[in-house]
């Protein structure tokens, strides 16, 4: 079949539903916690039908895969760690913005979860004496802030695909569709329960209806909102942006992580393993500098501390300028640590610098500088990972999951290896919630039609002009980056406001090279601009609400962190730009329970 | 440290099919000024932005996070698939590899069981089907109450470890002239079946995989070592012959069928 240039009407006539395809559970996203979910569903209630949907050509190729450094757990057996240090450790690092049920029911879980991942052949790696190995993270500490925890199991450093692979497997064997290369365009409602998605597959450049007795999103993350991000390129913010147009509310956009070390030029992350190790951050004098910042954790002190640490450094002048990517950096320094940290314990990242800028990690100084990494905020949930309307009222048959889903496990700021425990852990908790769900909701699916979908294609397809979508996605990028990045303050973010509202008008002026609905990539991109236009927006508008600072989240002019602030904040978007604000509590309970060293669970003081 | 910024003129050859039914072909396409600090994914996306710009159709190719871990991207390049570096994925080739003047032919991973989509992409979903057949742990050997009750030596795990390597790109199966996924298969049962919570089901794994690759249309292996050679993991052909020890002992002693 050759495909022929079709033009106007002869497009729009294909804007239709294909097919109509009937499932129990609908999967948007085939990450962590999207297989996780899916696997959890199998082993209960096998023979279920279970459809996945994933924007990449192959589910083993999502974004989980490229997670590094590990997977926090504390086992009970350790003779020094403790769950309660753990969930102290991460509310701590969210600064007090984690909700108390979530961090409880996730820490209290994590062994289980790493013998159930070791158990379906996971390869995690181990000491000499045959025992899992361990390794440190910033933020992760004993007795309460007193010293790094050995806490973070892994496999190597390729923790997240050993995860991959071993779900995708597990998937498989239970019999799951994937549709591969596919994105969803819209959530299907009947009355206020979630019903389905309509589902465009690019291979065929068709639209296909999935009703579903429950959905779940696990989309994944934003990172293509910034300019320098350690995502991939698939990271738009898609389900966020699906969620606010079937006028659900996203949480806590404005709380957006910045790794403090991506190297310079690929943006590519330099794991914090790199400073586990030993690695030592240095300025343009090769001063150690963090000893300023962190006297206590230097280099080990949470990510948003560090990457403050390193952009001050820069904009006082001690930063490091890279001529071939015009930005300026600051050093890490490997060079002392020996050849069998090296060649054992980092290889991955060290090849990293050795493939990608072509420096030698043993002999030469690493250029790295912050760069965009995870999104704490996302589609609220409750702690069975079911979508939230409102701060109390749940979504029937929408649950979501993973980066894209907000619980909150890290409130403003996540630590390291805490992802990938909450993603496999939500994904069994959705998996269960779900199970429960299909057992009492009668098997009936209705016909509901699509409302939205057609008209926002045939609008792509009949955009006119001189714009280029991938280029206003670099300036959308740079305003980002520069207005709503690591230092945020009024003026800034209005502007950004304003450039937003400009780039989006400018969006409506570009046009199409081809008009064929078949493996069209510049189709594809001009869908995922407006869905990092619609999220930017929220993240701009929600930053600049938040009079105050808080983890990640850091306001110049307001640089102390406000009781008044103490709530998550809410934002419905009913056409873009215009944003409606609403508050959800965050749960105290550990501290309200008022058991053995709750006052730790309080409003506390983050110093490190 | 670092060098200021330098730029190349390449010939680009590339392979431009519409679709599987397509007969397709090269097309050249003059590209001047490279920086040579830019991987070979990032001077396409530039030839792309060119590309619609001048209002024609970017070249289709796969690529997501780019840091050579996912096992998205992969092209033949020069005859090789992720191109003449040893060790790397395609995303981590570099332009300063390159001469000015250079000419680059680009064209897809090909092999009878991955079809062409469109321009450098393939399907590589018949990959699933290789690890439904058996690329995973069914039994229960652990009901461990600690992960650590059993302990595995360290030679062992380094030795799956390699395995567990694999990122399932298909660089093993188009370099191979006969496009076999042993290498692929292998590295997954040696993973598994080296482990001990791998190994009761070690024969139906072995058997199983192995039958859905040759029913998926991937030919056999014949020792010819191009595998090994453009793995970007390094994954070792001593894997094949585990596999093969392993598919013998299952077809001699196992009652799997």
């Amino acid at each position: 079949m050759i495909h022929l240039h079709v033009e106007g009407e002869a497009v729009n006539s294909k804007l239709r539903i294909h097919e109509t395809i009937k499932c129990d559970v609908l999967i948007i996203g085939c990450g962590g916690a999207g297989l996780r979910c899916a696997v959890e569903i199998f082993e209960k209630m096998p023979g279920t039908r279970v459809i996945a949907v994933t924007k990449v050509p192959h589910p083993q190729k999502s974004h989980t895969s490229t997670a590094q450094g590990g997977l926090a757990a504390v086992d009970p057996d350790d003779p020094v760690d403790s769950p309660a240090y753990h969930m102290f450790d991460t509310w701590k690092g969210s600064d007090c913005m984690a909700d108390q049920n979530i961090v409880k029911k996730i820490v209290e879980s994590a062994w289980t979860q790493v013998i159930w991942l070791e158990n379906h052949g996971m390869h995690f790696s181990r000491d000499e004496a045959g025992n899992l190995s361990k390794r440190t993270f910033g933020g992760h500490t004993l007795n309460f802030g007193q010293s790094s925890a050995f806490r973070a199991v892994f496999e190597a450093d390729r923790t997240g695909k050993g995860i991959v692979d071993t779900l995708w497997g597990e998937a498989l064997k239970g019999g799951i569709s994937f549709i591969n290369q596919s994105i969803a365009t819209e959530l299907l409602f009947e009355g206020k329960r979630c019903v389905g998605a309509v589902i465009f597959r690019e291979k065929y450049g068709d639209f296909v209806k999935v009703l579903a007795r429950a959905t779940v999103l696990a989309t994944g993350g934003s990172g293509q909102m910034f300019r320098v991000t350690t995502n991939c390129r698939q990271n738009t913010a898609d389900g966020l942006a699906l969620a606010l147009r079937a006028g659900l509310p996203i949480m806590d956009p404005e709380a957006v992580q910045f790794h403090p070390t991506g190297i310079v030029g690929p943006g590519i992350l330099a794991s914090e393993t790199l400073r586990s190790v030993g690695g030592i951050l240095r300025n343009r004098d090769l001063e150690p500098f963090m000893e300023r910042y962190a006297p206590r954790m230097k280099e080990l002190a949470p990510r948003d501390l560090v990457a403050r640490a390193i952009e001050k450094e820069i904009r006082e002048g001690r930063g490091v300028l890279n001529p071939d990517h015009n930005v300026e950096h600051v050093w890490i320094d490997l060079r002392h640590l020996p050849d069998y940290v090296h060649d054992v314990q980092i290889p991955e990242v060290t090849g990293f610098f050795r493939r990608f800028v072509n420096i030698d990690p043993r002999k030469e100084l690493c250029p790295v500088r912050p760069s965009n990494h995870y999104h704490m905020g996302g589609i609220p949930t409750n702690e069975f990972g079911e979508v939230q309307r409102g701060a109390k009222e749940t979504v029937p048959g929408l649950i979501a999951v993973g980066e894209c889903a907000a619980a909150s496990f890290h409130g403003f700021n996540r630590l390291g290896t805490n992802s990938l425990l909450e993603l496999i852990t939500m994904g069994k908790i959705a998996g269960e919630r779900i199970i429960e769900y299909l057992s009492q909701d009668p098997d009936t699916l209705p016909e509901v039609s699509p409302e939205r979908t057609f008209s926002l294609f045939a609008r792509f397809m009949d955009e006119k002009g001189e714009e280029n979508t991938g280029r206003l996605r670099q300036e959308m990028q740079a305003v980002m980056t520069e207005k709503a990045g690591v230092f945020r303050t009024e003026h800034g973010l209005s502007d950004a406001v304003d450039s937003l509202r400009e780039l989006y008008e400018r969006a409506g002026h570009t046009s199409l090279s081809s008009k064929s609905l078949r493996m069209n990539q510049e189709l594809v991109q001009r869908w995922e601009f407006d869905n990092l236009l619609a999220i930017s927006m929220a993240c701009a508008l929600a930053a600049l609400n938040r009079r105050e600072s808080r983890g990640a989240h850091f306001r110049e002019d307001f640089p102390e962190r406000n009781d008044e602030f103490n709530h998550h904040t809410l934002v419905y978007m009913s056409e873009f730009g215009k944003v409606d604000f609403g508050k959800r509590p965050v749960d105290m309970s550990i501290y309200a329970a008022g058991g053995e060293n709750y006052e730790k669970f309080g409003l506390i003081e983050r110093k490190y | 440290m670092t060098q200021g910024t330098e730029t190349i003129d390449i010939t680009l050859k590339v392979w431009r099919q519409k679709g599987p039914e397509d007969r397709g072909r090269f097309e050249t396409i003059e590209v001047k000024d490279v920086e040579t600090h830019m991987s070979f994914l990032e001077m396409l996306d530039v030839v792309n932005e060119r590309l619609t710009l001048e209002g024609k159709e970017p070249i289709e190719f796969d690529s997501d996070c780019r840091e050579g871990i996912c096992g998205m991207c992969g092209a033949v390049v020069n005859g090789i698939p992720h191109g003449p570096e040893k060790a790397m994925t395609l995303c981590q080739l570099h332009m300063r590899k390159f001469e000015d003047g250079d000419t680059i032919v680009v064209e897809p991973l090909r092999a009878r069981a991955f079809k062409v989509v469109k321009d450098l992409i393939v399907d590589r979903s018949p990959l699933d089907k290789i690890i439904q057949a058996g690329g995973y742990i069914s039994v229960n050997v652990g009901g461990a109450p600690d992960a650590n009750a059993i302990p595995i030596s360290q030679e062992l795990a380094e030795k799956a470890m390699d395995a567990a390597a694999c990122i399932g790109c298909g660089a093993c199966v188009a370099a191979c002239p006969n496009a076999s996924a042993m290498l692929f298969v292998s590295a997954k049962v040696s993973h598994l079946t080296l482990l001990p919570q791998g190994k009761p089901e070690a024969a139906r794994r072995a058997i199983g995989m192995v039958r859905a690759m040759d029913a998926c249309g991937f030919g056999n292996c014949s020792n010819e070592r191009e595998c090994e050679a453009v793995c970007p993991k390094e994954i070792k052909i001593t894997n094949i012959a585990r596999l093969n020890r392993e598919f013998i002992k299952a077809a001699l002693f196992s009652m799997e069928k």
